[in-house]
């Protein structure tokens, strides 16, 4: 209030220059607590700066990465909530800060806001032109809400900028939903190699692992996936991603009881309704139904949360209830309601899915041929268009999709592989009668 | 309204000096709301180290999802009384034990479980949640515990604990330890405060995140026989004990658990108040500094002193009027500064405090401005109508007792009165001095021309005192931060002594310094017609300074 802007404007600058060389000198002296990771470190290091220098954007900065990390790490939203704190603290004292701002985006991006983040990573990249990570979290944004090409640029200038664990990874999402996925494989092994060799943090590394994982595992590569699943652990002990992906591998395999393991691991350290429903797949596959009514309780119970929490996205209850064969109406709102918004190929999926189990397999229809636009290598999509087209009557598309399903991955998910297996032979089972008619009447 | 006088440097390292005091010395830790998010499992460790034993406090707050599937998986109902809960408890208890690792020297302790307790608080849309306390003890093996009794001043013992309970799972992980009876820490890697008042108060926010310590190492000796002997726990405030000694005499030892108290503040606020006990000199040195900073604020130019100055001198106040003053602009001034933080906390969304500062300064400039241009006006108009009867009094009365005065303003009880009354009761002043007590109303028999009513001087104390200076406010908003909210308001009163001090001692050298000149000076235009005038103008002046300065501010902040 009294001091002049330009002093405060000196001040700021070189607190920003110091601020690295302060915390490196403050995380070396200070001694570490039991059981306290560097992140933690630098949050409690942060926090007793900015105690005795409020007005520290940079520290502020600094602390809403920490918090960044942390949240990563954990999965727990509180960490996202208070990076976003300490993030627009930065911005309000510091409003040109192009790290902040595009850091904030990614946190707005992992909080689901798309808009929000679209327009903070837009304005990074207004700050700083040269900064990738800032076009990589437009990128990101372009392609969680369907905006494929646009994703596609951004990419390509966040790459010439820089090529990195996080340039590499991010590309890979574009590669495979365009279904060119040796390209996405061979830039998620390069991510992967760049990031051990330029010391990334552990959970990074371990991310674009299990990323690496499930694209294996959409390939029906499932010795692959289990590989890089459990390389991921190596990385990352306990890492819950990793957890969940090798457990739906060892689903896939039949090893039944491994995968219940891995599932509850998982839930243990985040207790995810996607992973709930996925455990009590299982259950129900080995005939526990009391374990797999527990589990599909559980996931009634966060649904009902998420309610009272206002929770806009959904769509992993979308693909509950729609796997399930539960609560149509319910599930086609919440789609209907996410799509409005955010209009990728998952978006038309989970839309077309509900639709159909809700008796409108003609209004799903347009949305299921929009989902496979790129022909993407996911069997759950050839599975659902499949069922789409059985329902329509065509039965011939049916088939085919049912066995171009089967064909990528015949174990895609518990109990829905089965159903895809017997509807596809009921169909080829009638179709050999049908020849076999035709082949009798044309013989008299 | 400040500018960027050497007064101003020395009070902001001052100030740099205060912050870092309450940072090194109350240690601040805090955190989030249910915060944690209704997947979280929070965990809370209470290390007591005794003379024989180790007393292990242990408290796991819950959240709704994993409530819910405990509840499922247990077939528990989320009612305390269920008879269910019971053999539950003592599962629980044996199997989270599991989890917990104590070694005292390196051999491992066997825990066992004395008391245990689980409620059910409701969470998120009416949703339970479970919080669920227990109380470990682990005897010392003998060896060590004769080591402890007998041998004073040996070295110390360490005790080395980890919590493997719910690895991975997000949530508030705490870990405090205490000296027991008769025995003192030598050293600890985990505070001896706890954060989160026992899991029942996270407060969110970016400056406190939620402690993730599931390890601790202690070390610690017998205590100094002094301490040994008069039987009192050796703690340093912190409280006390376990919940075994500290429940010792209830019927149900141990465990004690509480709801969470999120968004009520107020009880969280007396709990500080209560239970942060500090050390006291530390409590002195704080409030010392709090008021040498105050003092420094008051010298700063701009607003208070010069207010004071003017207006006393103009006024002829008497030392009652310098001090009221004082106070008057003390009090509106700490007022404005817990106003003001609270602003900053609870209203920080819609208002920006460093955008109500120089709203704040114009309008307080501008109220300054008017009182002074009214005073001028008054003076100007009563100099003139009234001025002769008031000189020959004058004469008179100076002349008569001069030296005495001051004995009589320092103790007679009936000017207290007199100046309570001011301006009210000016007629019976009158009558008393025809009655033939000139001596009371050296100044009191002024005010018609002078203008000291206990209205006016509030008026100028209050408009005086109504910009809250941010020294201030960012030592109570630090206070707030490491959550003493107790004592920043402690520091602000200490501040506003300080300021108070300062002003009131400037006013009263201006009375005594107008008195001296008095003595020598006769009554005459310049004392009773100019001086008054003059100072009316000052207050006037300083009003428009104090505005334009705002103004000023406010263009700053544009740029």
């Amino acid at each position: 209030m009294s001091t002049t802007g330009n002093r405060r404007h000196c001040q700021r600058w070189i607190s920003i220059a110091a601020v690295p060389q302060l915390l490196a000198m403050m995380l070396w002296l200070a001694p570490p607590a039991l059981g306290e990771n560097t992140v933690d470190r630098t949050i409690v290091i942060c926090q007793k700066i900015l105690r005795v220098r409020p007005d520290d954007a940079a520290i502020y900065y600094k602390l809403g990465d920490a918090y960044v990390e942390k949240g990563r790490e954990t999965g727990d939203i509180t960490y996202y909530d208070l990076a976003s704190q300490s993030l627009q603290h930065a911005l309000k004292l510091e409003p040109d800060l192009g790290p902040a701002r595009r850091h904030l985006a990614y946190v707005l991006y992992s909080l689901h806001d798309f808009p929000g983040a679209a327009r903070e990573s837009r304005r990074a990249i207004e700050l700083d032109p040269r900064d990738s990570n800032a076009y990589g979290v437009l990128g990101d944004t372009q392609l969680e809400t369907g905006q494929y090409d646009a994703a596609a640029k951004t990419y390509t200038q966040m790459a010439a900028i820089k090529d990195d664990l996080y340039s590499y990874s991010r590309r890979s999402g574009l590669e495979t939903i365009r279904r060119d996925n040796s390209a996405a494989i061979a830039d998620l092994t390069r991510a992967i190699a760049i990031g051990l060799r330029d010391g990334a943090p552990a959970e990074a590394i371990a991310w674009a692992a299990t990323r690496l994982a499930e694209d294996y595992f959409l390939l029906g590569k499932l010795d692959a996936a289990a590989a890089q699943d459990q390389a991921a652990l190596a990385t990352d002990p306990g890492y819950y991603r990793a957890l969940s992906s090798l457990g739906q591998v060892r689903a896939a395999q039949g090893r039944l009881d491994e995968a219940v393991g891995l599932y509850r691991g998982a839930i243990s350290v985040i207790p995810l309704p996607e992973y709930a429903a996925a455990l009590g797949d299982v259950y129900a596959k080995m005939g526990r139904r009391q374990d797999a009514q527990r589990q599909r309780e559980l996931v009634e119970f966060i649904a009902r949360l998420n309610t009272i929490n206002r929770v806009l996205y959904n769509r992993v209850l979308v693909d509950y209830y729609a796997d399930h064969d539960l609560e149509h109406q319910q599930a086609i709102d919440l789609a209907a309601r996410e799509f409005a918004v955010r209009q990728d190929i998952y978006g038309h999926d989970a839309l077309a899915w509900a639709l159909y189990r809700g008796g409108k397999a003609a209004e799903a229809l347009p949305h299921i041929v929009a989902a496979l636009r790129f022909q993407t290598t996911d069997a759950r999509l050839y599975f659902h268009a499949g069922m789409i087209y059985l329902a329509l009557g065509r039965n011939d598309l049916a088939r085919a999709r049912l066995a171009r399903a089967l064909a990528i991955n015949p174990h895609f998910q518990p109990i829905l592989d089965e159903v895809a297996a017997r509807e596809y032979a009921m169909l080829s089972g009638a179709r050999k009668r049908q020849y076999a008619e035709a082949g009798k009447s044309n013989q008299r | 309204m400040i500018s960027n006088s050497p007064i101003r440097i020395a009070r902001a390292r001052l100030l740099t000096t205060l912050l870092v005091l309450c940072a090194v010395v109350a240690i601040p830790r805090v955190a989030c709301a249910h915060p944690m998010g209704n997947f979280s499992i929070n965990h809370y460790m209470k290390i007591v180290a005794g003379a024989r034993d180790v007393e292990l406090d242990y408290i796991i707050d819950i959240a709704e999802i994993p409530t819910f599937q405990e509840t499922k998986e247990r077939g528990l109902i989320t009612n305390a009384g269920d008879p269910a809960l019971v053999p539950y408890l003592a599962r629980q208890a044996d199997s989270l034990k599991g989890g917990l690792t104590l070694d005292a020297d390196g051999q491992p302790l066997k825990l066992e479980c004395v008391s245990r307790q689980a409620i059910f608080p409701p969470g998120a849309g009416g949703l339970p949640t479970m919080k669920m306390g227990f109380v470990y003890r682990a005897s010392l093996p003998d060896a060590i515990a004769h080591v402890i009794a007998h041998a004073i001043g040996a070295r110390p013992l360490s005790l080395h604990y980890r919590d493997d309970n719910f690895a991975g799972r997000a949530g508030w992980k705490e870990i405090i330890a205490l000296g027991g009876r008769g025995v003192v820490l030598t050293g600890s890697s985990v505070p001896s405060r706890d954060r989160s008042l026992e899991l029942t108060n996270y407060p969110t926010d970016m400056l406190h995140s939620p402690p993730q310590t599931l390890e601790a190492l202690v070390t610690f000796t017998a205590a100094p026989p002094g301490t040994m002997a008069g039987g009192e726990p050796a703690t340093d405030g912190a409280g006390a004990a376990g919940w075994l000694a500290a429940g010792s005499s209830a019927p149900a030892p141990g465990v004690k658990l509480e709801a969470n108290r999120q968004g009520t503040p107020h009880s969280a606020f007396t709990d500080l108040i209560k239970s942060k006990r500090m050390d006291l000199a530390f409590l002195l040195t704080a409030a010392l500094v709090a008021a040498v900073l105050g003092g420094f604020h008051a010298l700063e130019p701009g607003h208070g002193k010069t207010l004071v100055a003017a207006y006393l001198v103009g006024s002829r106040g008497t030392a009652a009027h310098a001090v009221l003053l004082g106070a008057v602009v003390t009090a509106s001034h700490t007022i404005s500064v817990y106003a003001l933080g609270i602003i900053t906390l609870y209203a920080s969304q819609w208002v920006v405090p460093e955008r109500l500062y120089p709203w704040l300064g114009m309008t307080s400039g501008l109220m300054v401005a008017g009182l002074g241009f009214a005073l001028f006006i008054r003076r100007y108009v009563s100099a003139d109508s009234h001025d002769r009867d008031h000189h020959h009094d004058h004469d008179d009365h100076d002349h008569d007792h001069g030296h005495d005065h001051r004995h009589s303003h320092a103790s007679a009880p009936i000017h207290r009165h007199t100046w309570w009354g001011g301006h009210v009761h000016e007629h019976s002043h009158e009558e008393a001095h025809a009655h033939g007590h000139p001596h009371i109303h050296q100044d009191a028999t002024h005010a018609p021309t002078a203008a000291i009513s206990l209205k006016s001087l509030c008026a100028l104390g209050i408009t005086g005192g109504i910009v809250p200076c941010p020294a201030a406010l960012v030592v109570l908003l630090g206070a707030l931060a490491i959550h003493r909210i107790a004592f920043g308001l402690f520091l602000i009163v200490a501040f506003s002594a300080g300021l108070a001090a300062v002003l009131i001692g400037f006013g009263l050298a201006m009375v005594y310094a107008r008195r001296f000149m008095s003595r020598f000076a006769a009554r005459g235009p310049l004392t009773e017609r100019w001086l008054p005038l003059a100072s009316s103008a000052v207050i006037t002046v300083v009003g428009i300074t104090i505005a334009l300065q705002s103004l000023a501010a406010v263009g700053a902040l544009r740029i």
